[in-house]
């Protein structure tokens, strides 16, 4: 776990896509959300997170639509004692840390089958800071029932120089900034009256790993007996190749599975059962060492609608826009003897 | 040698069979996707079936952080968006 802190920063600002391949709304909607995060190593961290979408309309030829969306993310951490490491002590000096991160997408619709997006990001927690931009498009094919996307991801990730020493006496030096381009494909089917098909690949290059591949396949079934749907998804991830000392961690890849229920509970209220199962192989640089890290997370979500005017007051008196309440739990537990629980609540309005 | 030119085979094999899980994934989608009509699209087009009007489900500050643990978290999934054509999504 030693190279935890430096490596986590690194993977997820460089694989995290600012946008995922969704479009444009036909409403302003605005959301706000809060969560808190516990483990057992005495890790404590807040997140408040506030979402906005603007129609913008269809200002173009053969434009339909188009939003602008910005996400505003703060998060606070303090680590635990059995949560610091070396790193952490010699790079932030102190065991509390803030997280700050921005997102702006422009997203177009064209003739109403097409889309088209474009999206910057940043991230920073003071130290290590990192900036992404985006562009894609997707178009619906063969009677609206076949959908594809591309998206192309550019990373920058600057970091302090912090060399170490690894097992066999290697000083790894992971170069202060990092760059990494990507391509994702998306696909979607509609199969039949209750049945999408979901299949999707990616490539990222990085300036200081292998390359990173991905696969995944996943489907949408509904149940109409049971106003409820069941949501399987598998992804593969394949970082493997020639590792030198400009990383501090080795070849890996994972599986992950995930598998969600989601119920109509009522004509308001729908709810989530979610379980995601990940393994992951580490082969060392070092010394050739295989390592596995293993984890679970079981997640339970609830969203009610409140209708306009609610509260009880008539038209006008009341809320004057419909609200959807969110609550979510989750329990996380690896092999590593981490287990952890996130809760989230938020409120989010459409005009 | 023997034993890296079995690598070798091995790595052209797995790509040949990718490629051909691809081809057979596009080659059904394209053969299946007459068979839905816009009446029959009611399910489809659900709350329930549609990823990008999901959010407030999603545990999204709990599957942000395994990035601190996991180093292929976040990766793939591709696919996500609304299932509703004629919505632009």
């Amino acid at each position: 776990m030693k190279h935890t802190s430096l490596s986590t920063v690194m993977t997820g600002a460089l694989v995290t896509c600012v946008f995922g391949a969704s479009s444009p709304v036909h409403a302003d909607t605005f959301r706000q959300r809060a969560g808190a995060y516990a483990d057992n190593q005495g890790t404590q961290r807040e997140r408040l997170q506030l979402d906005g979408s603007v129609d913008a309309g269809g200002f173009a030829p053969a434009m339909t639509a188009s939003s602008l969306a910005a996400t505003w993310t703060r998060e606070f951490t303090r680590l635990g004692e059995d949560a610091i490491t070396q790193y952490d002590s010699d790079v932030y000096g102190t065991e509390r840390r803030t997280d700050d991160g921005v997102n702006l997408t422009f997203g177009q619709v064209w003739n109403r089958l097409s889309d088209s997006r474009v999206g910057v990001g940043w991230r920073s927690d003071g130290v290590v800071t990192s900036r992404t931009a985006g562009i894609g498009g997707g178009s619906w094919f063969f009677g609206e029932t076949f959908q594809a996307s591309i998206d192309l991801t550019r990373s920058l990730t600057d970091r302090p120089r912090y060399p170490i020493l690894d097992y066999d006496f290697a000083v790894v030096d992971p170069p202060t900034r990092v760059d990494s381009t990507g391509v994702s494909l998306a696909l979607r089917q509609l199969v039949s009256p209750t049945l999408v098909v979901l299949a999707g690949g990616s490539n990222f290059t990085t300036s200081d790993r292998p390359p990173l591949r991905t696969l995944s396949l996943g489907a949408r079934q509904y149940f109409p007996s049971l106003h409820g749907a069941l949501h399987p998804t598998v992804v593969r991830a394949i970082n493997r190749g020639r590792v030198t000392t400009d990383t501090n961690y080795g070849e890996v890849d994972a599986w992950q599975v995930d598998l969600a229920w989601l119920q109509q509970i009522s004509r308001q209220t729908r709810g989530k059962v979610s379980w995601r199962w990940y393994r992951e192989d580490e082969t060392t640089r070092a010394y050739g060492d295989e390592l596995t890290f293993g984890s679970d997370l079981v997640s339970v979500g609830l969203a009610r609608a409140l209708p306009k005017g609610f509260r009880g007051g008539a038209p006008g008196k009341g809320i004057d826009a419909p609200l959807t309440v969110e609550v979510n739990a989750s329990r996380y537990r690896t092999n590593a003897n981490i287990l952890a629980q996130v809760i989230e609540a938020g409120v989010s309005t459409s005009f | 040698m023997g034993e890296a030119v079995l690598t070798l085979n091995s790595q052209g094999l797995l790509r040949v069979v990718r490629g051909a899980v691809a081809l057979a994934v596009v080659a059904v989608a394209l053969t299946a996707c007459k068979t839905i009509r816009p009446y029959e699209k009611e399910y489809l087009l659900g709350p329930l079936m549609d990823d990008a009007a999901l959010p407030a489900l999603d545990a999204r500050f709990a599957r942000d952080g395994l990035q601190r643990f996991e180093r292929l978290a976040g990766t793939g999934g591709g696919g996500a968006g609304s299932a509703c054509p004629t919505c632009g999504g």
